[in-house]
């Protein structure tokens, strides 16, 4: 035994490398961060001639503040905060609601569903007739086009299945004879059991519905339902691509109204912290929710 | 029992979503059938007659408008211009935009998929060609010639041509591009290589003006500082200053002995990839120049890293003079501007005539004639001052000829409110909105004095008018004209850092342009050049 704890407190050399090459690798993603943020707080001048890298230059506010009163940023910060939280919540009750029956063997047909959802994960029916399909159903610019685009996920499914099913089925039973329905069961015992694959998948919706830039692009061409990412990114686009047209804008009046570099900047540093935020509140369930649910199945 | 009962249960309720998804497809398809044949019936019917007072489109009830238009940072419905839009036309207006990325496709899909916007408005010259080619878009000449008075008289007649079919049909209403003109050339130029005072200063020279001193400057800097003094991005491999001493300039298409020659066969094309070799090889350019984005051409500049950077515009000034007052707060930036090929020559300056955006109605519009009235109505002249500017005394007034933009008083009605208006106005004679357009140019101390400064030497210059933009919309050049000049950008590029032989390498960038299109497009640009040759001059 002595031995062992002997061992395990050893720290080898590939431990140190291991840790200087992670060290490393993590302050590599780091550094467009900082850079980022360090220019959204330094002044216009500074970003211009190059001197900002890691750390603000002629430290101010103002860029920050300048992009959280634009009325463009707050409709579409609105727009993304509420199709993430509605679509969030209307994701994971019908992933959640999906996978409970096929996590049972005597569901009927349960085999043909699962080979659907297997099918749907491999294959999609392309960009064209997804649009289609809204624009028919009328839900193109409207914010249920941004919700309902990214409201199912096989992959996420299978994840809360496998999960579903290492759950001892002897406690459901014990409830049952204790009087308590299937749908009692469901959300008083098995969800409540379940909360690290919840909490992962959450998470996993909610990321996906934040950064979700295509279904905009897609969907919306009405500028008051416009998502963040699709704002942000057609921001970034529109400046970098004029600027690098060699000066020949020919649109004299659309040259001129450019955004500068420290406002995009800004802009992207403001609409990745909320997003930030989530993640120290999910992140200790999150190694043993993906691991649980997909070893076992 | 149950399991069986649910499972039928649930394969009934799967069975009649299908359905109702598929009647809705039906439905939806027969109705934008159904409107695209009335759409096309009335535009028949408006086009049989001329406007009467009582006529129901301009007297009758208006409905709210559908407009979607080109990608902005702003949202149109945020701008004061469309509350004034909205008074003077009487219309509500519900503005749509594409986004700023893969906008032609997303264009396509939503009109193919029979979306009804009343008008597409500012769509570029290739959408309308491609919306166009497609049939997707309704012949406007009955309608212009009776609800469309003001449009038509702001319009010339060179740009009416771009926008006609082989057969004579008009799909497309052509925004010229605001201009200055041969007569008053005043404003024409904007910008060029920008070039640090400080250093300028130091080296005690006068601004360069032709070739030759220009390659003077740039050695004495050289020698006084050790770096390359001219900065510049990978996008500019033209320079247009320079260009302009080797007889170019922003064209690229030129009249050579009647023959319209691109800048690839442009007899002076070898000399002036000779002029930038030498630029490159000697230390007097960037040697980066070939990975330089536009900002890190700036950032060399403006860090004194550099002393001047191609191109600069007056427009960048704001940003730039913060910029510079981190190494320098008296630091100012003096434009080179089109540089003449030797002291005893005049320099040019190609004023480009073109039409940056067309707008068009598409087949499935419900409402095209108040589409066109609406547009009409804002391209009344008082009307357009009103959208674009504002008001004299409140957002602008006219100092000795010159507009100037008003900042003082209320931001919802002085100069401010209109700094976006120019998307939102109607269509204009592109020569007397482009001196509305220079209110813009003067909005801070800085501009106004840079703007100023270049256009003192404007008399000194011969304006040159190029059409070539009109020609660029024909279909054939369309085919090739963007891989070409691609092809022939990068391999200019890779000539000038590789120091191949001037003579060796044009030829085969010309073999190359011949082999991939060129020919086509050089007959094409040649049969339109015949045609509206007078225009040029």
């Amino acid at each position: 035994m002595a031995k062992t704890t002997k061992k395990k407190n050893k720290i080898s050399v590939f431990d140190v490398v291991n840790l200087i090459a992670m060290i490393l690798v993590g302050l590599i993603m780091l550094m467009p961060i900082l850079n980022l943020a360090a220019k959204a707080f330094s002044s216009e001048g500074n970003v211009i001639a190059g001197k900002v890298l890691f750390w603000p230059l002629g430290l101010q506010t103002g860029t920050i503040k300048y992009v959280l009163t634009t009325p463009e940023f707050g409709t579409s910060f609105l727009v993304t905060v509420t199709v993430t939280i509605t679509g969030t919540i209307g994701a994971m009750l019908l992933t959640v609601m999906a996978a409970y029956p096929l996590s049972k063997p005597h569901l009927i047909g349960r085999k043909f569903f699962l080979y659907i959802f297997v099918f749907i994960m491999l294959f999609s029916a392309g960009m064209v007739p997804n649009y289609i399909l809204f624009r028919t159903l009328h839900l193109t610019n409207t914010i249920f086009a941004l919700i309902f685009s990214g409201m199912f996920s096989s992959f996420n499914l299978f994840l809360i299945k496998n999960y579903f099913e290492t759950l001892p089925e002897v406690i459901e039973e014990a409830a049952r004879i204790d009087g308590a329905s299937n749908m009692r069961i469901f959300f008083s015992v098995v969800l409540p059991m379940s909360t690290p694959v919840l909490a992962t998948v959450t998470l996993y919706y909610a990321v996906a519905y934040w950064s979700n830039y295509f279904a905009g692009v897609m969907y919306i061409t009405d500028a008051n339902l416009k998502p963040l990412q699709q704002y942000m990114f057609d921001l970034v686009t529109q400046a970098t691509s004029l600027q690098d047209s060699s000066g020949n804008f020919g649109d004299v009046n659309q040259a001129m109204n450019v955004s500068g570099e420290n406002i995009r900047a800004a802009t992207i540093v403001v609409s990745t912290i909320p997003i930030l935020c989530v993640y120290p509140f999910l992140q200790k369930y999150f190694v043993k929710g993906i691991t649980i649910g997909s070893v076992k199945g | 029992m149950k399991k069986v009962l649910s499972a039928l249960l649930a394969a009934a309720m799967i069975l009649s979503l299908a359905a109702c998804s598929g009647g809705t497809t039906t439905s939806s398809s027969s109705s934008s059938t159904a409107s695209s044949d009335s759409s096309t019936e009335s535009s028949t019917v408006s086009s049989e007659s001329e406007a009467t007072e009582d006529d129901p489109i301009l007297t009758g009830e208006k409905p709210e408008l559908k407009i979607l238009s080109m990608y902005q940072a702003y949202n149109y419905e945020e701008q004061p211009t469309w509350k004034i839009d909205e008074e003077l036309t009487g219309y509500k207006t519900k503005w749509y935009a594409l986004p700023a990325d893969n906008a032609d496709q997303k264009l396509l899909l939503e009109i193919s998929s029979g979306a009804d916007y009343d008008i597409l408005l500012r769509v570029s010259p290739s959408q309308y060609a491609q919306l166009s080619k497609q049939n997707a878009l309704i012949d406007l000449s009955g309608m212009l010639d009776k609800y469309g008075s003001n449009i038509t008289n702001a319009i010339s007649e060179l740009a009416w041509q771009s926008v006609t079919n082989d057969q004579g049909v008009v799909n497309g209403i052509p925004h010229e591009n605001m201009l200055a003109s041969k007569e008053e050339p005043y404003g024409m130029l904007t910008g060029g290589i920008g070039v640090r005072s400080d250093m300028l200063e130091e080296l005690g020279m006068e601004l360069p003006t032709n070739i030759d001193d220009f390659t003077a400057f740039l050695e004495a800097a050289k020698e006084k500082y050790g770096f390359a003094p001219l900065t510049s991005n990978k996008s500019s491999t033209f320079i247009q200053v320079l260009l302009s001493g080797f007889g170019m300039g922003e064209a690229e298409w030129y009249d050579i002995d009647g023959t319209y020659t691109h800048r690839i066969k442009h007899p002076q094309i070898t000399a002036y990839l000779e002029y930038m070799q030498k630029l490159y090889k000697e230390g007097l350019m960037d040697n980066d120049m070939p990975i330089n984005t536009a900002d890190n051409a700036k950032e060399k500049f403006a860090s004194a890293n550099a002393v001047a950077c191609a191109p600069l515009m007056f427009w960048d000034i704001p940003a730039m003079v913060n910029a510079l007052a981190t190494n320098n707060p008296d630091c100012k930036i003096e434009f080179v501007t089109d540089l003449a090929a030797d002291a005893n020559s005049k320099p040019t300056h190609y004023i480009m005539k073109g039409a940056n955006f067309v707008s068009c109605i598409s087949q499935s519009s419900k409402n095209p004639e108040h589409a066109i009235n609406w547009l009409n109505i804002l391209s009344e002249p008082d009307n357009y001052r009103r959208t674009y500017i504002g008001e004299e005394g409140v957002s602008y007034e006219v100092i000795d000829g010159n507009y100037t933009p008003i900042f003082t008083g209320d931001d919802a009605t002085n100069f401010n409110a209109y700094t976006n208006s120019d998307k939102l106005s109607g269509i204009n004679n592109p020569t007397v909105s482009f001196k509305m357009w220079q209110a813009r140019a003067r909005k801070t101390p800085e501009m106004a004095e840079a703007y100023e400064a270049m256009n003192a030497r404007v008399d000194e210059y011969e304006p040159l008018i190029s059409i070539e933009l009109y020609g660029k919309t024909s279909p054939k050049v369309q085919e090739y004209v963007t891989a070409l000049n691609q092809a022939f950008g990068d391999s200019f590029l890779k000539a000038i850092v590789e120091g191949t032989d001037p003579d060796t390498a044009i030829a085969a960038m010309q073999a190359d342009w011949d082999a991939n299109g060129g020919l086509e497009v050089e007959a094409a640009m040649q049969e339109f050049y015949d045609a509206n040759k007078s225009y040029s001059e």
